[in-house]
């Protein structure tokens, strides 16, 4: 164990949170030069931290709390030097290079002065050689997650805001603030939730659907933030204006050196890295096959070339919106063409539309057994149905089509046939597709689950009050259908009461026919009518008055 | 849902398409549109009972309801077209002549005007012999109904509409498709149904004469005038037959069609169990 060297403004008892950040350990990785003298500023995870000191030749870490200084000089010994203490109290010989990955926020303590940002970036100007490599972070309070926060003010910061931190005037809240800010001329980037990163003038230049963008709305969405509305709507909105650097959580700057890739993401338990090229872009992928949740991780299927251009997600949900089913159903057909070789869980916020055919995107997730390709465009089928319907966004269908019967149809737009026909009036059967429906349904969950996203969380304000709208619209329209259906009945039942009255003046004619015909037949004049219509009939009149004369004779 | 989807036995057709009962069609869950217009697919009064869904040919009247304040809408295709497909000619028919159809009223509207010029017009126009048709409310006017079989032409009638479920001649369209496909020209002084209809059924169209007044008629979508200047190509003796093609089939929703199963989703046509 290292000594540990105290300083102005420690705080005991006192412990700040860290999170792993993979993305941020290979951004470093990339961005820091080796073998050179090095400051770590402020709260870093152990992972991190281990990537600083793989790269580093003599590193100093200050930390404010006592207990995280104590517990990183126990676990990383004598080759980290632990200063717990402010920013303000470290008096050292300029560094080489500075890491402050976790920002200003958190190096000060209790009884340290009331620095501005600015002050405290003078600060750690100070502690940098002139030629020094910096690594700095700052939180960016006009981030679309601090805008979409449900949370009050005064709820959204914990113990450690003793002072006011965010509405410090001297803080940047751009990029073009940010480094005007600085005194080094800095690579930016943006910060989505610590899981993505990306290079700001590629993400100033991203738009809705197109890689960058997909990955920003995926890593807000995974962020444990009580939101007003739904992520993906303003940063699509964001990326639309080109102001997709504008709104992110933070950004990063590298001052002094330049990291290798324009975009840095956290992907299951590995890192994606990008670089735009001309028509898309270069990917890599770390890490090996490892289990999930029913899944498996395997980063080889993910395409070394990613066109640019819009998810398939986004070319739905627009043709959703306009209604225009046509359009809508020669698409799903060119998917199910498409798809029927996919070796992914298909998603269609991962798949991008090139040209007049469509693309894997960077998603590693496939199944752990063989998968038949119609269970595979179900799970896809699925997924878009759960973000269409419970976004709430404006599409043609039918409430009572929606959940599987809507899956089933787009299916069958795809390719895969439907239920044979059956009798409304005759028990229903299972759909040909339910099978594959069903199966879907699990992958799509299991996706969802491995992505980490806010589909698992609590709904949005917004959701919320559009859930509620929605059953007081199910139950207005379902009021509706019961006056309907009594209309129907009514109609019916006039059509019947019509049919009752014309049995019934049937029958009264077939009464009045019926006695008419009985009086004549019990008449004289019918009687003697019948006499003479027999007489007319004999041939021989003779032998009849033979035979007569003689039953006379007889009596 | 409401007896309006009998008219002309459209629900029928529908039902049979779908694999069900022709005769007995299960209830519709909505409105079906049952006649071209230039509106939102129904009259300007039409009442729709809360939350309706309504089923429309094509996208325009869906478009032009959703300005009424209307939602719930999904064109499904005229079931006209989905006839043609359940009634697939064998081996076509020569064509001859020209079906004419009278722009017609209806149980609650007669037509007024000046039918001996329509008729000069029409010998002027039509190069072969002309079938006169005429609506059941015409047909049984004899003062009208005279004015055609006196000038020589064959006049005839394809049966009620029906109304509340009651005399809906189911066969109808039937009839109407058969007649279309036996003519090589389809007339009218509107532009209306029958028209397109005409076209779908590959009759060379033509739109002139006196367009006559009915009563009761609403202004409120735009009346004539709002015809000419949208769909000008299908005006006139002598109409280009692509042109009036193309816009038979996006008036009629020929893209909108959809499958059996998917037609049985949408109106709720299955038993749940």
């Amino acid at each position: 164990m290292s000594d540990l060297q105290v300083v102005l403004g420690e705080m005991q008892p006192w412990t700040d949170s860290t999170d792993h950040r993979p993305a941020l350990a290979a951004l470093l990785a990339d961005a820091l030069p080796s073998e050179r003298r090095t400051l770590i500023v402020g709260p870093h995870s152990r992972p991190l931290i281990s990537a600083v000191l793989d790269r580093a030749a003599d590193t100093t870490v200050l930390v404010r709390s006592v207990s995280d200084a104590e517990e990183l000089a126990a676990e990383f010994g004598d080759r980290l030097q632990v200063v717990a203490g402010a920013l303000d109290g470290l008096q050292a010989e300029p560094f080489q290079v500075v890491v402050a990955a976790d920002g200003l926020d958190r190096v000060l303590g209790y009884d340290s002065g009331d620095l501005s940002w600015t002050e405290r970036l003078q600060t750690l100007t100070a502690l940098a050689a002139p030629d020094a490599v910096v690594v700095l972070a700052l939180q960016n309070e006009f981030s679309l997650l601090n805008l979409l926060d449900s949370r009050p003010a005064d709820q959204r910061h914990g113990d450690d805001e003793w002072r006011p931190l965010h509405d410090d005037p001297t803080r940047p809240v751009s990029v073009d603030q940010f480094a005007s800010a600085l005194p080094w001329t800095a690579q930016l980037y943006a910060d989505f939730g610590s899981r993505a990163f990306v290079a700001a003038e590629v993400a100033a230049a991203a738009r809705p659907g197109e890689l960058p963008t997909r990955l920003a709305v995926d890593a807000l969405d995974a962020a444990d933030v009580p939101v007003l509305s739904p992520i993906a709507d303003g940063v699509d909105s964001a990326a639309r204006a080109g102001l997709l650097s504008a709104i992110p959580t933070g950004w990063i700057a590298i001052c002094g050196m330049h990291a290798e890739h324009d975009l840095y993401a956290q992907t299951g338990p590995s890192v994606l890295t990008a670089d735009k090229t001309p028509t898309g872009w270069q990917t890599s992928i770390t890490g090996g096959t490892s289990p999930a949740d029913g899944l498996l991780f395997d980063p080889p299927v993910v395409p070394a070339k990613v066109p640019d251009g819009t998810s398939v997600e986004s070319a739905l949900i627009r043709l959703a919106a306009a209604e225009d089913v046509p359009a809508f159903r020669k698409l799903a057909a060119r998917l199910g063409e498409w798809a029927a070789d996919s070796p992914v869980v298909l998603r269609w916020d991962d798949v991008v539309i090139d040209g007049e055919s469509f693309a894997h995107g960077v998603s590693p997730w496939v199944t752990e057994e063989p998968t038949d390709s119609a269970d595979l465009l179900a799970a896809a089928w699925y997924r878009f149905h759960d973000r269409l319907i419970g976004q709430h966004r404006r599409h043609p269908w039918p409430p009572w089509m929606v959940g599987d019967d809507l899956v089933s149809t787009w299916m069958s737009m795809s390719g895969i046939e439907l239920p044979e026909p059956v009798q409304a009036t005759s028990p229903d059967t299972p759909p040909a597709s339910a099978g594959h429906v069903a199966r879907g349904k699990e992958l799509a969950a299991a996706l969802a689950g491995v992505l980490e996203t806010r589909e698992h969380a609590a709904a949005d304000v917004r959701t919320a009050l559009a859930d509620a709208e929605r059953a007081r619209q199910e139950l207005f329209e379902l009021r509706g259908h019961v006056f309907g259906l009594e209309r129907t009945l009514g109609f019916r039942n006039k059509a019947m009461k019509t049919r009752e009255n014309r049995i019934r003046e049937l029958r009264t004619q077939l009464q009045k026919v019926t006695a008419d015909h009985n009086r004549i037949r019990g008449s004289r004049t019918y009687a003697l009518s019948r006499v003479v219509f027999h007489a007319a009939q004999i041939r021989k009149p003779r032998v009849v008055a033979r035979k007569v004369a003689r039953r006379v004779r007889k009596r | 849902m409401h007896h309006h989807n009998h008219y002309y036995g459209q629900t029928h057709i529908l039902a049979r398409y779908a694999g069900l009962d022709f005769d007995h069609p299960p209830r519709l869950r909505g409105y079906l549109q049952h006649g071209w217009n230039i509106g939102c697919g129904w009259n300007p009064v039409h009442e729709f009972y809360d939350g309706a869904w309504r089923f429309t040919w094509s996208d325009a009247p869906r478009r032009r309801g959703h300005a009424l304040g209307r939602r719930n809408y999904h064109s499904i295709g005229a079931p006209f077209l989905y006839l043609q497909e359940l009634e697939q000619q064998a081996e076509p028919v020569e064509r001859e002549g020209t079906l004419w159809f009278l722009f017609h009223g209806w149980e609650g509207g007669k037509i007024h005007g000046d039918h001996q010029r329509l008729i000069d017009e029409i010998r002027e126009t039509e190069p072969g012999p002309v079938t006169f048709s005429l609506y059941y409310t015409e047909y049984d006017r004899p003062e009208v109904r005279g004015y055609y079989e006196d000038a020589g032409f064959r006049v005839v009638s394809f049966g009620q509409r029906g109304f509340s479920y009651e005399r809906t001649d189911r066969r109808f369209l039937f009839k109407q498709l058969d007649e279309l496909r036996r003519h090589k020209r389809v007339a009218a002084n509107r532009l209306s149904t029958a028209i397109f209809y005409g076209v779908a059924a590959g009759c060379e169209p033509a739109v002139y004469g006196d367009p006559m007044e009915m009563e009761g008629e609403n202004p409120l979508f735009g009346g004539q005038s709002r015809i000419e200047r949208l769909w000008p190509e299908m005006l006139g003796k002598s109409i280009d037959l692509g042109a009036a093609q193309a816009t038979t089939d996006l008036e009629l929703g020929k893209p909108w069609m959809m499958p059996p199963a998917e037609l049985r989703m949408l109106f709720d046509w299955r038993e749940r169990v």
